[in-house]
């Protein structure tokens, strides 16, 4: 349906039907200037090809040649299924605020956000808009470049729900916020959610997402769009963790803007997919900031992931450290571009990037790109870029102890995969993320 | 029967013959030296005693404990008794020693019918083994070997051993690297281990090591055969005389 190459008219009639099922309702229409111009941009950029660089890897055309249709709010889903798919969503011990977004619409009566601190705000995206003002006012679209990338262009075009946050200053949030997704896949469905984070001066948060499917088994394609944006001295961690099985296709964007001397970390974990693109791109604006990005994606069958990530230093004296592995198993592809710019104002500058890919079978296939351009002269900056099999060594060494082969190499890959997980900061996080890795590993 | 039976034994490596009709006889509860210079075969012996898959075995049998080793994958073999101490042992980041070691103990264990040994059971003998070779118990939580100097690896391989409980040892130039203060860490390891059922077969360049662990026999290899064997004072010779003069009895 959305394959703009053999029918261009027949996605342009899909994205008025899905324009006109948010209107007629008397409702507000906030930055509606915001969303026709990245209309016109996504017409203008249409579906990127493999004759774009930066999608040589990737080819979209399989995951987008199903007769799909934009959903906007729970459709044909049962209660019990939801309720299934929220569940196997939960982390043991999170103790999170949880926000349930049902086919790319804000579920408020599975949501639980009862008692948040005094001032925080937490809840649908387009409630927030409608409403107006405030941080959504100041930073709703100011980040992502609607101009060049046209799934931010396709997402920005329309009124999506998601998660708005807002953490004023200085309020530390205890407990993790949890966004849980819930795909129905009853249908070929294509479905887009949006959030926005805005985490205050000094102020501190978690954030994760947890993509999961209810039941049905069709193909769907996910355009989501995160905005984080990090005040002077805050902390905002940010997990997204895909899990939606091997129907479900996907382009996200994670567009983080901070000011000086916060923290921000993003992780992308994607386990069971078809396939999936990460944009990550990090913007540490203000000098002292600290900048961590990483992921882990464990491939099998005919998956395909592919990250895209940018690191931009505009300011001096700021730090980033980037790492990303992957496991590929069977006919999967992992693909890997980091570009990390270090502008000419932005000296002391310390950027880390690694990539990894393991290869476990002779048909899987791992492409690594990294880029660094640095037009500063007084930084550290380094990248490393490994693609192989496992150690035969290592093996030797395990089986020689008594380890079976299998044994020998979950030991090794469970070892090579929680190097990701050790950077997240929340223990039951961590656990959880774990224990899904010792599945995926076979 | 004997533990270890080793006949005419011809192994190669890419095609380059290595081993050339090497046969050695290893009975329960002794202690064998194999001396020789560089290059003669002796790492290439322990390695394919403990069957890394780079090595062919043209001609000739290894039989251990009356199975045809041959046929036995690594760990078969480590499961039946064997343990090999590595010359070079490997650092695994992200990999704990409790983690790795606890799976391949009950590995083992199972192999023997025996029931796995619990987190209590296992810690107090890892406590136990550790402080066999002045192991600091702190280590456990590390990755293996990873940050270990020399002389702390290979303690490690003998707690390794200690762990493992095997009847058959190979240590594969153990000694190699090790200050005096370390041999003696190590030798000590290695003595408390001696007994009537467990045997030992070390490989080593120099005789040092056989001052502090006393073998029942020694036996020279060069050019890919045992040429000569003997007591405990065939090692205080070579120590004395060199190998040279075996080299040219052999040649000549």
């Amino acid at each position: 349906m959305i394959d703009i190459e053999k029918a261009p008219t027949r996605l342009h009639a899909a994205l008025e039907e899905f324009g006109a099922s948010f209107q007629g309702d008397g409702a507000p229409d906030p930055f509606a200037d915001v969303r026709q111009a990245a209309r016109g941009h996504f017409e203008r950029l249409g579906i990127p090809t493999r004759r774009d660089e930066a999608w040589k890897y990737t080819d979209l055309r399989t995951a987008l040649s199903h007769d799909y249709t934009f959903v906007t709010g729970k459709t044909g889903l049962s209660d019990a299924d939801i309720d299934a798919a929220v569940a196997s969503a939960e982390i043991d011990g999170f103790n999170a605020f949880r926000l349930v977004v049902v086919d790319g619409e804000v579920d408020a009566s599975r949501s639980d956000l009862a008692e948040l601190p005094e001032g925080v705000l937490a809840g649908s995206l387009r409630e927030a808009s409608a409403t107006g003002g405030g941080a959504v006012e100041t930073y709703f679209a100011k980040f992502a470049d609607v101009e060049k990338n046209a799934f931010a262009a396709l997402n920005t075009a329309f009124q999506l729900d998601g998660l708005f946050l807002h953490v004023p200053k200085n309020v530390e949030l205890e407990r993790p916020i949890h966004v849980v997704h819930v795909t129905a896949a009853a249908k070929p469905s294509f479905v887009q959610t949006r959030h926005l984070v805005v985490v205050e001066a000094n102020a501190r948060a978690l954030v994760t997402e947890t993509f999961v499917t209810a039941g049905g088994s069709e193909a769907t394609v996910r355009n989501d769009l995160t905005e984080l944006v990090v005040g002077r001295g805050a902390g905002l961690e940010h997990v997204r963790i895909q899990d939606e099985g091997d129907a479900a296709n996907g382009v996200s964007l994670v567009q983080v803007y901070q000011e000086a001397d916060s923290q921000a970390s993003t992780f992308a974990f994607t386990f069971a997919s078809a396939t999936v693109r990460n944009n990550i791109t990090m913007v540490p604006a203000g000098p002292g900031c600290t900048s961590t990005l990483g992921g882990l994606y464990i491939c099998h069958g005919t998956q395909h992931v592919d990250t895209n990530t940018l690191v931009d230093h505009i300011a001096p004296g700021c730090m980033s450290d980037e790492r990303f592995k992957g496991i590929v198993y069977d006919q999967s592809v992992g693909v890997f571009n980091g570009k990390v710019f270090v502008q000419r104002e932005a000296q002391q500058t310390n950027a880390y990037q690694q990539s990894q890919g393991v290869i476990l079978s002779p048909d899987a296939k791992h492409f690594s790109k990294p880029e660094l351009e640095i037009y500063a002269d007084d930084v550290k900056c380094s990248h490393g870029s490994t693609t192989g099999a496992i150690d035969p060594e290592a093996l030797f060494y395990l089986r020689a102890r008594g380890l079976s082969e299998s044994q020998a190499r979950s030991l090794l890959l469970y070892a090579f995969a929680h190097d990701v997980v050790a950077m997240v900061s929340n223990e039951a996080l961590r656990d959880s993320l774990d224990a899904r890795i010792a599945e995926r590993l076979t | 029967m004997s533990l270890l039976s080793i006949d005419n034994l011809h192994a190669s490596v890419e095609d380059h013959e290595i081993l050339k009709g090497l046969s050695l006889t290893v009975n329960a509860g002794e202690v064998h030296a194999i001396m020789g210079p560089n290059g003669s075969g002796k790492s290439t012996l322990a390695s394919i005693l403990a069957g890394r898959d780079d090595y062919e075995i043209t001609e000739g049998t290894i039989t251990f404990r009356g199975e045809d080793v041959a046929e036995m994958s690594p760990e078969e073999r480590a499961r039946e008794g064997l343990f090999l101490a590595f010359q070079y042992p490997i650092e695994l980041p992200g990999v704990s020693t409790h983690q790795f070691l606890r799976t391949a103990v009950n590995a083992v264990r199972e192999h023997r019918g025996e029931a796995p040994l619990s987190v209590r059971e296992f810690l107090d003998r890892m406590k136990e083994k550790a402080a066999f070779v002045n192991l600091d118990p702190a280590l456990m939580n590390r990755s293996v070997n990873e940050g270990f100097s020399g002389g702390e690896k290979k303690r490690a391989e003998i707690f390794q051993m200690a762990m493992l409980d095997p009847t058959l040892a190979i240590l594969d130039e153990t000694d190699s690297g090790l200050d005096i203060d370390a041999l003696r860490v190590v030798s000590d390891g290695i003595n408390k281990l001696r007994s009537a059922e467990r045997s030992f077969v070390l490989i080593t360049h120099y005789q040092r090591l056989l001052t502090y662990v006393q073998p029942d026999f020694v036996h020279v290899l060069v050019g890919g055969r045992i040429v000569r064997s003997g007591g405990p004072e065939l090692a205080l010779e070579l120590e004395e005389r060199g190998y040279d003069w075996l080299l040219e009895e052999v040649e000549g």
